[in-house]
């Protein structure tokens, strides 16, 4: 099999895809998009969770000494956004992040031909349109070989 | 023949007539030992003479064929085997020592094909595997040739 890596992209973005669908009461049933999304034209459909490929749009590789394939280092953001009643209160949606970080670890850290080197969480809250939204961001700092 | 630039990512290396994948890097090392002679009556060296030529060859590779039928992996089986042409998977009991070919071809940043350096010869002192958490494995072997051969241009 040849590795090219936007099919590796591709086919590690729908694993995540599906371990979250196959997690979905942990994670308060939530609908999935791929790629970034605007909040307020979302507001309605919550909870909801965007897994962005190469989050921030960029992503590094290098070239070998020898060969076609190149060693690819880039991020994937997964990101959760839940409507929520109380402000401050972020047991909730601390427990919807750690159970979708934990999807990632452990048996986890390899996802397909793709592979973890480290990630990291970040929780917000916010309003908008005077709704109270809380959002988590697991990032995945990912390594893999590729043509 | 002009002097060349050369960036080292162009490069095809073969290891026992295999071609290594996902190179990573090649040193290779022309070396004498010198004896010099000095003596009485003055402090500048009276003579030089070298002896033991010797080529040091560190290559190294992210990629591995467990089954020892391609690249390093090859290199790898027949080390074990004791011989340059075919794979064992654990050590053979022999004094024996398997002998490779390095070739490493190095294209000019214009294109021409502009240095070849062929050593002849090899033995390597040991088999690595490394795992390193969060990195990809490299395999990288150390050894010694007994001739090299430079050539400004090939076919």
């Amino acid at each position: 099999m040849t590795d090219i890596f936007d099919e590796m992209l591709h086919e590690g973005v729908n694993e995540i895809k599906s371990r979250i669908i196959s997690n979905t009461e942990a994670l308060g049933f939530p609908s999935i998009v791929t790629g970034d999304i605007e909040v307020n034209r979302v507001i309605d459909s919550l909870p909801l969770i965007a897994v962005i490929p190469v989050g921030d749009g960029s992503g590094q590789s290098t070239p070998h000494l020898t060969g076609a394939e190149e060693e690819h280092r880039f991020p994937i953001d997964i990101i959760g956004y839940y409507r929520m009643d109380e402000a401050h209160e972020y047991e909730p949606i601390q427990k919807y992040g750690y159970a979708c970080k934990r999807l990632f670890q452990g048996d986890g850290l390899k996802i397909k031909r793709l592979n973890i080197r480290r990630s990291s969480i970040r929780f917000g809250e916010y309003v908008v349109v005077n709704k109270l939204i809380y959002t988590f961001r697991v990032t995945l700092n990912m390594i893999t070989i590729g043509e | 023949m002009a002097e060349k630039k050369y960036f080292a990512n162009t490069a095809k290396i073969t290891a026992g007539g295999k071609p290594v994948g996902i190179g990573k890097s090649i040193e290779i090392t022309v070396e004498f030992e010198y004896v010099e002679l000095y003596g009485f009556g003055s402090i500048i060296r009276q003579g030089v003479s070298k002896h033991t030529a010797k080529v040091p060859v560190k290559i190294a590779s992210a990629a591995f064929d467990g089954t020892f039928a391609t690249g390093l992996g090859f290199v790898y089986g027949c080390t074990l085997n004791a011989s340059s042409s075919d794979t064992a998977t654990s050590i053979t009991d022999t004094n024996q020592v398997a002998l490779f070919d390095i070739i490493g071809e190095f294209t000019a940043d214009d294109g021409t094909k502009g240095l070849k350096i062929t050593v002849t010869g090899v033995y390597f002192e040991n088999l690595p595997f490394i795992f390193s958490e969060n990195e990809y494995a490299k395999f990288e072997l150390s050894g010694n040739g007994s001739q090299a051969t430079v050539l400004g241009t090939w076919s």
